[in-house]
Order: C-alpha cells, then sequence, then structure tokens
C-alpha cells in the first residue's frame, strides 16, 4: 500500500500534456501553473463506485497526476447502473482491477494506484497520507467517519460527496478553517440502512462537480465550498447553497 | 398532521431517508412548545415510522441534548443548532436536512 516518495519538482508539464490539456489550459485561472499542480497531485478517492468512479474518470480527464483508489469486493450486475468503471465482462472479478483498467486506457500517462481495499480505520492514516486530498465518495458513513478522522489528524481536505435517490450534496471539510466532519455527523445516524435508492445520473451529477471541487483546491482556483454544503434536489432541479455555522 | 399552512404552526421541510419514511416533504406543525424537541415529537407522533431516524417523542420532548445524529436544521439558509433545545417560531420555516451517504 505504501508508495515511494515521489519527488514532484521532477514532474513538470511535457509537450505532450500541453497537446493533452490544450483547451484547459485556456480556462482563467488555470494555465500552466494550474496544470502543473494537477500533475503533481495526489488524490484518495474512497470507492469508485456510482458516484467515485466518475470523480476518478473527471480528474483523470483533467490530468491529475495520481490517482489512489481504495475499493473492495467484485463487479455485481447491480453495480452495472451506476458505476461506469465496471464493465458487463467483467462482473464477478474484482471492481478494483476495472476501474484501473478503464482509466489507464482513458490516460496513460497517470499513475492509478489501485487498493482493493475499502477505507476503515485500520487503514484509512496509510491511505490518507499518500495524498493531498481526498475525495469521500463512500456508501457507509463508518467509512466516511474513518476517512475524516485521518484526513483532520494529518490535516488534509476531504471533499464530501454523497446522494440519495434524486437528492446529492456535497462540502468541503478542512478544520479548523471548516466545522469537522464530526460535528456534522458525530456518529452513524440511527435507521441509516445500508441500501440507498441511486440513479446513475444523479450519482454522476455530484461527482462532477466534486472532482470541480477538488480542481479547485489543487489548482487554487475560484472558491471551494468550505463553510458551505451544496444541497441537490435534483427531482425539482433545485440547487441550494446552506451556510455551515 | 395539518395540511395547511397557519400562523401558529412552523413548515417543516424533510429531505432524504426521513422524507421518504414519512411520504411529504414538507409538513405543518404546532409550533405551541416553542423548541425544536417538541416540534419533532409532534412530527413523530403524526407520523410514528419518523421514530426509526428520530427516536421516542418523549426522548424527543426531554429539556435539552443533541438530536439523533445524522440531522442539520437549516433556518433561512443557515444551519441552526441540532439540539432540542433550539427555539422555534411560529409562522416560521426550517428544514431537517438529513446527512446522506449514499455514493
Amino acid at each position: 500500500m505504501n508508495q515511494p516518495v515521489v519527488d514532484k519538482s521532477l514532474l513538470k508539464l511535457t509537450a505532450e500534456d500541453r497537446d493533452r490539456y490544450a483547451w484547459q489550459l485556456d480556462v482563467r485561472g488555470l494555465g500552466e501553473s494550474g496544470q502543473q499542480k494537477l500533475k503533481q497531485a495526489s488524490v484518495l478517492i474512497s470507492r469508485v463506485g456510482g458516484l467515485g468512479s466518475v470523480v476518478a474518470y473527471e480528474l483523470a480527464a483533467a490530468g491529475v497526476g495520481r490517482l489512489i483508489l481504495a475499493h473492495a469486493g467484485n463487479v455485481q450486475p447491480a453495480d452495472l447502473n451506476r458505476q461506469i468503471l465496471m464493465t458487463d465482462d467483467w462482473v464477478g472479478k474484482p471492481r478494483i482491477e476495472s476501474a484501473a483498467r478503464r482509466l489507464r486506457e482513458f490516460n496513460p500517462s497517470i499513475e492509478i494506484v489501485a487498493v482493493g481495499e475499502n477505507l476503515s480505520a485500520e487503514n484509512a492514516d496509510a491511505l490518507v497520507a499518500q495524498a493531498d486530498l481526498v475525495v469521500d465518495a463512500a456508501p457507509l458513513f463508518q467509512e466516511r467517519l474513518a476517512m475524516n478522522d485521518a484526513a483532520e489528524r494529518q490535516g488534509k481536505p476531504v471533499i464530501e460527496a454523497a446522494m440519495f435517490e434524486m437528492e446529492a450534496s456535497l462540502t468541503v471539510i478542512h478544520p479548523p478553517e471548516t466545522p469537522r466532519f464530526r460535528e456534522l455527523v458525530p456518529e452513524v445516524p440511527v435507521g441509516w440502512k445500508r441500501r440507498f435508492p441511486v440513479l446513475g445520473a444523479i450519482s454522476g451529477t455530484v461527482a462532477c462537480l466534486a472532482a470541480t471541487e477538488a480542481i479547485k483546491l489543487i489548482a487554487d482556483l475560484g472558491d471551494p465550498l468550505k463553510n458551505k454544503l451544496l444541497r441537490m434536489d435534483l427531482r425539482r432541479m433545485e440547487f441550494q447553497t446552506i451556510r455551515l455555522r | 398532521m395539518r395540511a395547511t399552512f397557519s400562523s401558529d404552526t412552523v413548515s417543516l421541510e424533510l429531505t432524504g431517508p426521513l422524507q421518504r419514511l414519512v411520504g411529504q416533504g414538507e409538513v405543518q406543525l404546532s409550533a405551541s412548545g416553542g423548541r425544536l424537541g417538541e416540534l419533532l415529537a409532534a412530527l413523530v407522533e403524526h407520523c410514528p415510522e419518523a421514530q426509526e431516524h428520530l427516536t421516542s417523542a418523549a426522548e424527543l420532548r426531554q429539556a435539552s441534548g443533541p438530536l439523533p445524529p445524522g440531522f442539520l436544521v437549516v433556518r433561512d439558509g443557515t444551519t441552526v443548532p441540532a439540539r432540542l433545545e433550539t427555539p422555534v417560531h411560529p409562522g416560521e420555516k426550517l428544514t431537517l436536512l438529513s446527512i446522506i451517504s449514499g455514493g
């Protein structure tokens, strides 16, 4: 699980990078320096299911240099309504292999670290230590709590993205600048159930926004969702930004 | 549960699993207790299934303390303390925002 430390100053943009990312280099506030920061960044994504798969795809597209993916288990038929890095021919085989394979095909210039485990209190510190930023796309509150605890200990920002049926939410947790995750969710909610109703388009919507927040944080671009929670009611296509106090 | 708005009620918006359980996105509840705990106790009394996420009406009527985990309370676009003793005011609208975790 532990990776060798890379001298990030060596990760300069190449001519191929400039070709590949030419159209986004024109984004105001990004440019070559922002693209360089993306190339030098390591992002941990906790689960690459319906939400995390799209986050990973968008960050790979944007040229984030190193993606650490954590996801256990084998591809199930019921994954395929939303987990776009899984393929029908991979049912019964490890999800993490399918995700890594798809991402490497999509962007061979970035590094994919594939971890066939879910986040837990046992491995969270070691996984978070490898990343500059973490994206929480886990379905279990236990995993979210463990990852946020580790990120808080290490002073790393977490992008908290979640969905339920046709609702979604997004915020950036980075205490002490923002509330701690445990101030929002001190423990696993009463009555919470493992299975959640999900449409892939809803997962993908919040995932694209989560990837946008990751890019903004890495490239120091725009205003990240700190101390604010974006609430999305996609049944009514209503968006509300809630101030967190 | 009253279906129409009146000035002595609080309009409580529900989201996520609790909305699904109650079957309504917004309910009108008596504000006579003046505290969030009383308001949620009224919700549980009118919709006993809500107890699955909120605990019993008797516990919610306790004098003080945090709400059961997993909720933000929103007034005018800003969170307010998710505590039983948080004041509620007739005629206002609150959102009981369920923290969700699906991915």
